[in-house]
């Protein structure tokens, strides 16, 4: 019997070459889900492009036949896989695209090809230069830079060092534009800041800066080819603690005033800081650790001075505040989560389903309402699993939030048995009713993708919602780019 | 029933978090190599494999040929499970054993008749002639002729394997002169079958049953079995007892006999090898049944060999390509793979590679001579009977 192709087939076979095209069901099939229990949205075909100008071709291509396109990266989003178009869609595979373009040692620089997972760009940067560059703790191992900045609000910035944002960190992108026009911002190389302008460092623009209109767009207007980021020095020297508190407040206060001095003592190296409840605790360390609210905290620091001054301070401020150092099985799992050797918060983060398939109830309110919102989503949980008929014995979880003195994430992960699929519905239906509840309080995921941005269209002003349809329009104007995405 | 259909809850606890292919850390780097070395799909890796067995076993998709040929890129080298970020909580073990999964879905694919030619022909090889080389079986004895050796059943028998029978004989004459010069009588079979091992990797169970039953039954009245074939000893210990219940007598690879004598004083090699050597972790002893430490003591017990490790190494080790199949299925992708190992021993200046798999040793020579390279590749029995006088 002889398979009829997808239309697209034997042009894209033309771009790419037919090794890396593909219209196979199971090939398809293997695209149409992400990691979460949402149902699969199976796409027509799908591309591995392995350069700018083949990007460009498929993209004409696209508009000339009205096909939507699916950029795809690490396949790491946490809303369900874009709906696209069911059957005809082009799934664009970014992540033959995975060169360093240009390490830039003087101006602390370097240029990545968008579909280089963001794991593999560390590795390889702190092997060969001892320099790190700015990451989310999740997702960590799977993402690729281009869904890791497209994906996320902040291309991670709020989740890792929330105070600075991405501003510092994502200097520039590449993009090509729905309508097949390229277009490369801020600081990255070939753009007008660098060539034009001495030092990068100084952000002077001579234009609008539009590099974060990209950052978080979800694949609204183009695909993502490069990024540009700024480099670190990694820490030399790493370290942990662990305190614990009789109550939630005076785990908040302290959390509060630790936030305070971010500024102060950990400039420009991430930290991390987390506030895991009692319950969480005993998961954590398998039930090592007393079930108490626990801080845990990191500081990075030139040297062991440096280090035990950071941690002396720490110390004098929970103690100040009501808390004390915890016991061992705690300090230990501190220990874990700052030294990469030990697989580090980001390998925590990033294999958050260790302990098997998982649903993230996690959204981002403002610092003063994280005590609310992880209070009442935490009752919000526990009924809705007793509405629904969800035993205790049938999931467990890990409750924590971390964030700044601005803002901040309250994070409750469900594990779960995904051999039970009654109980997996169950909670696909907890999942979207959750962020319907929390968005209607002001509260949002950070991650956008799939299902997490149609939601937050929703709440979007009208007077929002066009200004976002005139540059759609304007940058995308036969609408191929990732349909269903924040509402267009 | 579908083979798959056993494997169901594995399938649906693969929380598709994707470390089975960008783990990469300061030990990692990279993870499947069939993904790096093939069209690179989601298929062509652990995630879209276990994604595509639930596609099947909830009727959504159906094998194919097509589907056939994808899944032989894989081959088996389990750095996807090692990497693996699902755990079981009570057992501690990975989620998802995706190899696993796979030689189910080739068993699957092989008894609907849709197995891609290289695997019916490995298959339809070894039923005629006990072994997958195409070669006689009458002449599976060849390389022991002026060696002397026992074929009747010892307490210690030698299961020499098709490829140090019939390609890698050196590596198969240096194991029965060291056992000779240790003076430990050992027998090896008149009539020594393939172990199955390329066969129920490609999916041909019915037919690794009844090789596994032969041999076992060969060897009865055998206390220990010894293997230098890493292949063959994963057989026996984790293969052979699905097919004829737990075996009745002991098998152990050489380096794990070698490195025993070496602590208690029996195995003294004198003469020196001067060379940076790096040290090739096979799957099938390494991943797959954990065996890092003895090899390497029985290199640092040789004198003037200098043990340097490799990026990535030991649990993390990258796959020299020919496993599950694939060399005989993609020959030139199985080589491409092996030439990442050779990168990887340059970078840390050795001057020779050092396996303890007849199976990878001839993969990686492949690659040395592709890639023009001056690396040069042993077998561990061969150094160890260097420095032993032989």
């Amino acid at each position: 019997m002889v398979r009829t192709h997808h239309p697209l087939y034997h042009e894209l076979a033309c771009i790419v070459g037919p090794k890396y095209v593909s219209d196979e069901d199971f090939v398809c099939y293997a695209y149409s889900r992400d990691s979460t229990p949402y149902p699969p949205s199976v796409q027509g075909i799908v591309v591995r492009p392995v350069s700018l100008e083949e990007v460009v071709s498929i993209v004409q291509l696209a508009n000339q036949t009205r096909t939507p396109i699916i950029p795809s990266g690490g396949r790491a989003s946490m809303f369900g896989a874009s709906p696209g178009l069911p059957g005809k869609g082009i799934v664009v595979d970014m992540t033959r695209m995975n060169k360093i373009v240009e390490v830039d040692l003087e101006n602390m620089h370097v240029t990545v090809e968008a579909g280089l997972g963001k794991a593999e760009l560390n590795a390889r940067l702190l092997r060969n230069y001892g320099l790190e560059i700015h990451n989310a703790q999740m997702p960590y191992y799977a993402v690729t830079v281009g869904g890791h900045t497209s994906g996320m609000a902040h291309g991670g910035g709020s989740l890792y060092d929330p105070a600075h944002g991405p501003g510092p960190y994502i200097l520039g992108v590449k993009v090509v534009l729905g309508n097949g026009k390229v277009v490369e911002t801020g600081n990255g190389p070939g753009t007008i800041s660098t060539t034009r302008i001495s030092s990068p460092y100084t952000h002077t623009r001579v234009a609008p800066e539009v590099t974060n209109l990209f950052v978080g767009s979800a694949g609204l207007f183009g695909i993502l080819v490069e990024v540009t980021y700024l480099m670190f020095r990694s820490p030399k020297v790493r370290a942990s603690e662990a305190y614990v508190f009789d109550s939630f407040e005076d785990a908040w206060k302290t959390y509060r005033e630790m936030s305070k001095i971010d500024g102060a003592l950990y400039i420009q190296a991430p930290s991390f800081k987390v506030l895991a409840s009692p319950e969480c605790m005993s998961a954590l360390t398998f039930g090592m650790a007393p079930k108490v609210w626990t801080i845990f905290t990191g500081v990075y620091a030139l040297d062991e001075e440096e280090a035990d001054l950071k941690i002396k301070k720490a110390n004098e401020m929970v103690e100040r505040c009501g808390g004390k150092i915890g016991e061992s099985a705690a300090r230990e799992m501190a220990g874990v989560m700052i030294n990469p050797e030990k697989g580090g918060l980001r390998d925590m983060g990033a294999t958050a389903g260790t302990m098997g398939m998982w649903v993230l109830f996690e959204v981002c309110p403002p610092a003063t309402e994280i005590p609310e919102c992880f209070h009442t989503s935490r009752e919000w949980l526990n009924k809705r699993f007793k509405e629904l008929g969800v035993s205790e014995d049938e999931v467990s979880r890990t409750e924590f939030l971390l964030g700044d003195v601005t803002g901040g994430v309250t994070s409750f992960i469900i594990y779960y048995d995904s051999t039970n699929l009654e109980l997996e519905k169950k909670l696909y239906q907890m999942h979207r009713e959750y962020y319907e509840w929390a968005a209607k309080r002001g509260w949002f995921p950070d991650v956008n993708h799939g299902l997490a941005t149609k939601l937050m269209a929703r709440y979007w002003t009208p007077e929002f919602y066009d200004f976002m349809r005139t540059l759609k329009d304007a940058l995308d104007p036969n609408h191929i780019m990732n349909p269903g995405i924040y509402n267009f | 029933m579908l083979n798959l259909e056993a494997l169901r809850m594995d399938v649906y606890k693969c929380a598709r978090c994707g470390c089975c292919r960008s783990k990469y850390d300061q030990n990692v780097r990279g993870v499947c190599p069939s993904y790096w070395h093939s069209s690179g799909f989601e298929t062509n890796y652990s995630r879209g494999i276990v994604l595509v067995a639930r596609g099947i076993l909830e009727g959504a998709l159906n094998y194919s040929k097509s589907l056939a040929e994808h899944l032989a890129t894989c081959t088996t080298c389990m750095n996807c499970v090692q990497q693996c970020g699902g755990m079981n909580l009570t057992t501690g073990e990975p989620m998802t054993n995706t190899p696993r999964i796979v030689e189910a879905m080739r068993a699957d694919i092989m008894e609907l008749g849709l197995a891609i030619e290289p695997h019916t022909t490995l298959a339809s090889r070894t039923e005629k002639d006990h072994n997958p080389y195409n070669e006689r079986h009458e002449a599976r004895l060849n390389w022991a002729e002026k060696l002397d050796i026992p074929n009747n059943v010892m307490d210690t028998m030698f299961f020499v394997g098709c490829t140090q029978s019939y390609r890698r004989t050196e590596a198969a004459i240096a194991t029965a002169k060291i056992l000779q010069k240790l003076n430990i009588p050992f027998g090896i079979l008149s009539d020594e079958w393939c172990c199955g091992s390329p066969l129920l990797r490609t999916g041909s169970r019915k037919l690794t049953g009844e090789l596994a039953r032969h041999n076992v039954e060969a060897l009865k009245g055998a206390k220990r079995v010894v293997f230098s074939c890493a292949g063959c000893f994963r057989q026996f210990k984790e293969d052979y007892p699905q097919f004829v219940g737990e075996l009745p007598f002991e098998t152990l690879h050489i380096s794990q006999l070698l490195s025993d004598l070496i602590k208690e004083g029996e195995l003294k090699m004198t003469e020196p090898i001067a060379q940076k050597v790096t040290y090739h972790d096979p799957c099938h002893l390494g991943r797959h049944l954990k065996i890092y430490y003895e090899p390497r003591e029985v290199l640092r017990a040789i004198p003037g060999i200098e043990l340097v490790e490799m990026y990535p190494a030991k649990e993390n080790a990258w796959c020299c390509g020919g496993g599950g199949g694939v060399k005989v299925s993609y020959p030139k992708m199985a080589v491409e793979i092996a030439s990442d190992k050779l990168l990887h021993a340059k970078e840390v200046g050795a001057t020779a590679i050092v396996s303890a798999c007849p199976f990878c040793k001839t993969n990686i020579l492949d690659a040395v001579k592709a890639t023009n390279s001056d690396l040069e590749v042993y077998d561990i029995t061969e150094l160890v009977a260097k420095s032993m006088g032989e």
